[in-house]
């Protein structure tokens, strides 16, 4: 198993972080996503490898472990692969291209998924420059201690990155919201809670929150908003279709993007994006990228809306009614992409339909399964 | 699947190379689907050429792959194999020594893929798994060893009850049936004039493919297109599974842009009782039939009792393939993973464009 | 986002540089779980596929605790085992787990605790837990208010973490729950009486300084006590002064709370958020069991956060399966709600599992209906059985056509079938049975399962052919003489899965006293003044309704006549008879209006009965009044009203039901009782017999002795009849 080569310390950090994400101590994507970030930057930096699979494997044993242990937080698992992502990118520029892609092995399966072979063929000019030496057999840390700064930097990059990610998402945030709109808004999502802020710095308009029962973030939303000085409303879940009318936007938060472009996000955004539709009411959506998730069938299962325990829904010490009924409370919605018009995230606008290629672009193909043992055929050599 | 169309056969340039007849050869094996023996087809092409020049060779391609399709009533599938084998050798980066060493090379490539080729179904099935509830009901329309694959696959995991569609005029439904019950798997026969009954106790709408277009659209057994409006309309998921070797590079816009379409297909016809009875002559009506390449039929149809049509006469001029539109497909599953159906162009412009 | 716990509030535990320790006392103490608990520790039962140890640490994890020392007894080596091979052993868990063996003779809680004294475990505050907790409160939130406390006072030595629930909430337990009168302000517990299923507790006896002292009390009848108790170090010391302590609420809370020289208070945490309730018995297995699956546990569920790290996915209608694809299900099968099934297990055609637990690799045959059950790993049941609210072990098999009756128990390895027919309620283990194979009468149970258990062949027959199983017999009230308390028979039967208790509550005055001929008749009617609704709140209870007893405290009673009999016949004054009744009060640890029926009923006994006519009647009454009356209100505290009512309760049941009259003037004359006393007394409902559901000719005599003292308001309106307006409207309003 690849977790052999991680150091006690970092594998206790792993198991720390693990037990943490089960026990739903760290909740919420940015939390879990930058939580992830700082136990793999001690990962990586504690690691030893001669070759780049061994580290990769590292990487997707301590990700595995964490996506394990809590399924539902994607954010985990997405910022593993971006860290991936960012590892292969810089190795490739620190030793000068693919050497696995090279023109011999070219065969109508790789045609297929690749395209026209002359595309990438650029990337093998420049052979002159200094390369790293993999698995060499005198120095077997060399290739560890070369390529770890770029790796630190490389991890410290996605770390920024998360760290900006509620300004940038609304840095265009202006452009989108005009004087005297009404906005209708759901539950508590820091990241449309910066982006309304952000617009209200320049334009004057109104917010319906919707309280969003159980979990009522709405209510600390409104607050929030209010703080800020802009006009907001708070209504029950219940009136979403009533003011809807009314309403000019809508702009909810998401809790993880999926591939075909739908979503999962707070309970009730389904309500609200299905009333939206009904008025034709464009449906904004506001994440950052961390939220992508290479993934299709979860909306299939059943329990990948997460369900929470029933006492936010009944109290109980309803005693006689807990015997007799049996309560849900899912954390989430799924929306589908049809309902949604527009993603606002740190890296622009994108519609539904353009989530599938910007995953594609995100994250490495091969990095999309972390815990299915028949997707990485080279780690079974460490 | 391809039906023969009668029609002069021809030899292709390239000596006594008989394509068509390899072409029926290589579709022996079962296992095979078409695009793949095509591929094989065009392979044994080469491995016969005596072209000393790349130009040579992809002209030879081109037409041996012309001639295959002349022969071929439903082209669709096939083109989809020829387009991309012959797309692949024009642009295969040949720094051999020899052409005929590039050639060996080619030869060696495109056995390979056969080969590779055929796993792919396993590939689906096991993509597929992730998608097929335990305890659910999915409908499939006719016959398609990925779809028979998969279903076959998800039963060792699942608890799965199938519908599938009787899918005239080739019944291949019931050879669907045959293949799931000898695995175990409850089926059930639908009519295809029953699929919106059935609909309401689907759980998702499952069916294989002949080819995929660069819409994302669908060209499957007739009938597809029907079920997946229906599908819609009943909210319920519609994937389709496809080797990526059947993408194609296609855009239709109607049935009638299908390559498949003829225009007998669903042609009117005068009625000919009237026309004897007002004594016009047969000459028109000869020309009818004869543009509708089926004069046999024309003929028939004068003597035998002008108000009645026989079964024949109906799947004749019928068509075998429809056309699906992308926004009625959920996802389309193949071997390079799942997709919307927007994410196919992206591959076919890779291969394609530019 | 699902609402974000106090991720901070994790950062303040961490910067104490205490570490928080817990003490875990893994044994149960007690038989409720055999058969199944012979072969393995109660702590190790699994629950929901994963032993109850290991809810238990979870919970403690989830509060941040990092040592925790868990005290085992019975079957030590193999607590010590599962600990080592569990997750918590690995570097990763952050937890460190002592385990500690105690020695067998370690038989109550508070012997566990003096040797956590003696071995000098603890060095700070400490949570201090029961083995078979499952909760997801966070306890460092109490500690953290615990410590806040203990700042400005040393001497709240402990704080309990109750849960918020209702009276009849399945998990709260009928049989061994409690009443807390608790200060509104501070929370703290000012007075904690135990509630029994049976004899059932109708009345909660609240001293009276504590509504003098305190101008806010809360008295609540709708907390499940979850045992988990934050305490400060001196607390195993305590156990260690006061060897006499058992229980830690029946003796230890009640003591500190009583005790006028300790000083010490106690306080409770009433949790409005999160679960926490204790796997006790085997009904409250049943009742923690499906709120883990109705995920009242949350994030301690199977799909999300299993205790064992066994990933179960979560279905439409909390239906949990292993997720390794392991699981086998029949085409034609039903999983019914609230139902979990383990790794590897086979459900076959036709069969229905509703609202169970099946382990791991378990099958199960063909058209067998599972309901309300729980199987653990590794059983085999076979076709075409029926099994209804049970508990069967690992490694049994249940062979065809059998039939497995609510409430049954089943050890492990247990062969029965094929064709056994199980009556309800029976223990089944393997192993040969120590105890004695008597087929006993089925006293509580109906008239069929006593014609079923007179033979024995019969009951090889019941379990089938192949069977080598041993059927348990059902234990009797008189045979089981350590059996008190809480664990009496009739009390446990609330404490049992698939027990209603039914019968108990509608038939038991006739049951109780044609077996139970050893006990006092003051025993049968006290199980008549049963009202359900008497229960339901305490704050409703008026403090002077009929005081029940119960079979706890007749060895006490015997005690107090005997005390009194030496008073008696010793000519002790009463100040030392006074004295001795408080000491013997502290030791039986029973309340005041126990002594005071004691007292009173010994008094009126101690009148003879003299047939000469009234008047030597009325001379003997004084003699003794005046003699002894007194003692009545020397016994610790003064509350006349009860007196009367004593008085009249017992008069009711006794041929002394003449002398009730001139007692009751006697007591008059002595002052002892004053005029508004037997006003008051008048007034209220069950002096006139309302709401005692006793025997018609209780209830008569009752009224008889009502109509007496009515007659006796009367001659003192007309005695002041400048009062007497004032009386006879307050009659009137009766």
């Amino acid at each position: 198993m690849s977790t052999e080569s991680m150091s006690m310390s970092s594998q206790r950090l792993v198991d720390n972080l693990a037990y943490k994400l089960k026990r739903r101590q760290v909740v919420g994507s940015r939390a879990a996503a930058l939580e992830t970030l700082l136990v793999l930057r001690q990962v990586v930096s504690k690691a030893r490898f001669s070759n780049i699979d061994q580290l990769v494997d590292i990487i997707r044993g301590a990700g595995r472990k964490l996506v394990e242990a809590q399924p539902k937080e994607y954010a985990v698992g997405n910022t593993i692969r971006k860290v991936l992502h960012h590892i292969r990118e810089e190795y490739q520029t620190a030793t000068g291209g693919v050497p696995s892609t090279s023109r011999t092995s070219f065969s109508i399966s790789k045609f297929l998924v690749q395209g026209q072979p002359r595309k990438q063929a650029v990337a093998v000019q420049s052979e002159d420059r200094p390369l790293l030496k993999e698995n060499d057999p005198d120095d077997p840390d060399s290739f560890a201690k070369g390529l770890k700064p770029v790796l630190m930097e490389a991890i410290q990059d996605v770390l920024d990155e998360l760290e900006t990610v509620y300004d940038n998402v609304s840095k265009n945030a202006k452009d989108h919201i005009h004087s005297d709109e009404i906005i209708l808004t759901l539950g508590m999502s820091r990241t449309v809670e910066a982006f309304l802020k952000s617009a209200a710095h320049h334009r004057k308009y109104t917010v319906i929150v919707v309280e969003s029962a159980p979990s009522y973030g709405g209510h600390e939303m409104a607050k929030s908003l209010s703080a800020a000085g802009i006009s907001t409303f708070l209504v029950p879940d219940s009136s979403i279709f009533a003011v809807m009318s009314r309403v000019n936007k809508v702009i909810i938060g998401a809790h993880a993007i999926l591939a075909n472009g739908g979503m999962f996000a707070v309970t009730g955004s389904q309500l609200a994006a299905t009333a939206a539709r009904a008025h034709s009411t464009p449906v904004v959506v506001c994440a950052g990228q961390f939220k992508f998730t290479p993934m299709w069938n979860l909306y299939h299962e059943y329990a990948a809306l997460d369900f929470g325990d029933p006492s936010a829904v009944l109290g109980f010490e309803e005693g006689d009614l807990v015997d007799k009924v049996d309560v849900v409370n899912p954390y989430y919605d799924y929306v589908q992409p049809e309902l949604i018009d527009v993603y606002i995230t740190n890296y622009g606008d994108h519609p539904p339909s353009a989530i599938y290629r910007l995953i594609k672009e995100t994250y490495y193909d091969e990095d999309n399964e972390l815990d299915s043992s028949t997707t990485a055929p080279e780690s079974s050599k460490s | 699947m391809p039906s023969m169309n009668p029609g002069p056969s021809t030899l292709t340039q390239s000596g006594g190379f008989d394509v068509y007849a390899t072409y029926e050869k290589v579709l022996k094996n079962e296992e095979l689907s078409v695009p793949l023996a095509a591929i094989l087809t065009l392979v044994e092409l080469i491995e016969a050429s005596r072209a000393g020049t790349m130009f040579e060779l992809v002209k030879e391609l081109n037409d041996g792959a012309e001639t295959l399709k002349k022969r071929l009533s439903n082209p669709i599938s096939l083109n989809a194999g020829c387009e991309l084998f012959i797309a692949f050798v024009t642009l295969f980066p040949h720094d051999s020594d020899s052409f005929a060493g590039l050639k060996t090379e080619l030869v060696q490539q495109g056995k390979r893929y056969a080969a590779e080729g055929l796993t792919y179904r396993k590939k689906i099935a096991e993509l597929c798994l992730g998608f097929i509830k335990d305890d659910s009901v999915i409908l499939t329309h006719s016959y398609s060893r990925v779809v028979v694959q998969t279903l076959v696959r998800a039963h060792q995991q699942k608890r799965i009850s199938v519908y599938v569609t009787e899918a005239r005029p080739h019944s291949l439904g019931t050879k669907t049936y045959e293949a799931l019950t000898a695995a175990g798997i409850p089926c059930t026969v639908v009519l295809d004039s029953a699929v919106a009954y059935v609909m309401e106790k689907v759980d998702m709408v499952l069916v294989g493919s002949e080819a995929i277009v660069e819409s994302g659209g669908l060209i499957n057994a007739v009938g597809s297109n029907q079920i997946a409006i229906i599908a819609k309309s009943a909210n319920k998921p519609f994937y389709a599974l496809a080797e990526s070797f059947k993408f194609h590079r296609l855009f239709p816009l109607s049935q009638y842009d299908l390559p498949s379409h003829k225009p007998d297909i669903l042609s009117f016809r005068h009625p000919k009782w009237r026309q004897s009875r007002t004594g016009l002559s047969e000459q028109p009506n000869k020309a009818d039939s004869q543009t509708a390449g089926s004069p046999a039929l024309g003929r028939g149809a004068q003597t035998t009792a002008p108000t009645s049509i026989t079964q024949e006469e109906i799947f004749q001029c019928n068509p075998d393939v429809d056309y699906t539109r992308p926004d009625l497909i959920s996802l389309v599953f193949s071997d390079v993973g799942s997709l919307t159906p927007e994410g196919v162009s992206q591959y076919l412009v890779g291969m394609f464009a530019g | 986002m699902p609402p974000k716990p106090a991720t901070t509030k994790e950062n303040l535990i961490g910067d104490d540089d205490e570490v928080l320790q817990a003490v875990i006392l893994a044994d149960s103490f007690n038989k409720r779980f055999k058969p199944l608990t012979t072969q393995k520790p109660r702590c190790l039962l699994p629950i929901c596929n994963a032993p109850l140890l290991d809810w238990t640490l979870e919970s403690l994890a989830l509060a941040g605790v990092q040592e925790i020392f868990v005290i085992c007894r019975s079957h030590p080596e193999q607590v010590k085992a599962a600990i080592k091979q569990s997750k918590w052993s690995k570097p990763g868990s952050g937890i460190k787990i002592v385990p500690i063996m105690t020695a067998k003779e370690t038989f109550s809680p508070g012997d566990a605790l003096r040797d956590v004294y003696t071995r000098g475990l603890v060095t700070s505050d400490f949570v201090l837990v029961m083995g078979d907790l499952v909760s997801n409160i966070r306890i460092d939130e109490v500690v953290r208010a615990h410590k806040e406390r203990r700042k400005t006072n040393k001497d709240a030595i402990m704080t309990m973490v109750v849960k918020e629930s209702s009276p009849y909430h399945r998990t709260r337990s009928k049989g061994d729950s409690a009443v807390f009168v608790l200060d509104s302000e501070t929370s703290e517990c000012l007075h904690y009486e135990p509630v029994m299923g049976h004899p059932r507790t109708n009345v909660a006896h609240i001293p009276r300084e504590i509504l003098a002292e305190h101008p806010n009390v809360e008295i609540r009848n709708d907390l499940i006590d979850c045992s988990i108790d934050v305490c400060s170090v001196e607390v195993p010391s305590l156990f260690q002064d006061n060897f006499d302590y058992l229980d830690i609420r029946r003796d230890f809370v009640h003591g500190i709370l009583t005790s006028d020289l300790l000083m010490k208070s106690i306080h409770c945490y009433v949790a409005k958020d999160g679960y926490a309730a204790r796997v006790q018995d085997t009904r409250s297995y049943d009742a923690v069991s499906k709120d883990i699956l109705s995920r009242w546990t949350f994030p301690l569920v199977p799909d999300d956060h299993h205790p064992s790290d066994q990933a179960y996915e979560l279905r439409r209608g909390n239906k949990y399966l292993a997720k390794d694809h392991t699981v086998s299900l029949a085409r034609t099968c039903k999983i019914g709600n609230n139902s979990l099934i383990g790794a590897s297990s086979q459900i076959s055609d036709g069969v229905q599992v509703l609202s169970s637990v099946v382990g791991r690799n378990c099958t199960i045959g063909p058209r067998t209906v599972v309901s309300d059950a729980y199987i653990f790993d590794g059983t085999t049941i076979g076709a075409d059985c029926v099994i209804t609210r049970s508990i069967i072990g690992a490694g049994v098999s249940v062979k065809d056509n059998s039939v497995v009756e609510r409430g049954c128990l089943i050890g492990d390895g247990v062969v029965i079938g094929p064709d056994a027919k199980i009556i309800p309620f029976s223990r089944i283990s393997k192993a040969p049975d120590e105890d004695e194979e008597s087929d006993d009468d089925e006293e509580s149970d109906s008239d069929l399962e006593e014609l079923e258990e007179d033979e024995e062949n019969n009951v090889a027959g019941k379990l089938g052919v192949g069977s080598n199983a041993i059927l348990w017999p059902k234990a009797a009230p008189q045979e089981d003489e350590d059996e008190e308390g809480v664990d009496n028979f009739e009390n446990l039967r609330f404490m049992r899965i698939g027990d209603d208790a039914s019968d108990i509550d509608i038939s038991d005055a006739g049951t109780v006293s044609s077996d139970g001929s050893d006990e006092s008749s003051d025993e049968d009617s006290d199980a008549d003044t049963d009202a359900e609704s008497a229960a339901t709140t305490a704050a409703s209870m008026p403090s002077g309704t009929p005081i029940p007893t119960t079979p706890f405290d007749a060895e006490f009673r015997n005690e107090v006549n005997q005390s009194l009999e030496r008073a008696f016949a010793e000519g002790h004054s009463v100040d030392n008879a006074a004295v001795e009744l408080k000491t013997l009060r502290m030791a039986s640890n029973v309340s005041l209006s126990r002594v005071r029926e004691g007292v009173v009923a010994a008094i009126v006994d101690r009148i003879k009965l003299v047939n000469t006519g009234p008047a030597a009647q009325r001379a003997e009454i004084a003699a003794v009044v005046n003699r002894w009356g007194e003692l009545i209100n020397k016994i610790g505290g003064v509350d006349a009203v009860e007196t009367i009512t004593v008085l009249q309760t017992h008069c009711a049941q006794s041929e002394r039901l003449p002398l009730f009259g001139q007692v009751l003037a006697a007591l008059y004359q002595d002052d002892i009782v004053e005029e508004d006393d037997i006003r008051a007394w008048h007034r209220l409902p069950a002096s006139q017999g309302e709401g005692v559901n006793g025997s018609v000719e209780e209830v008569t005599n009752l009224k008889k002795c009502w109509a007496v003292g009515a007659r006796m308001i009367q001659q003192f309106d007309e005695q002041a009849s400048d009062e007497e307006d004032e009386g006879s409207s307050e009659e009137e309003s009766d």
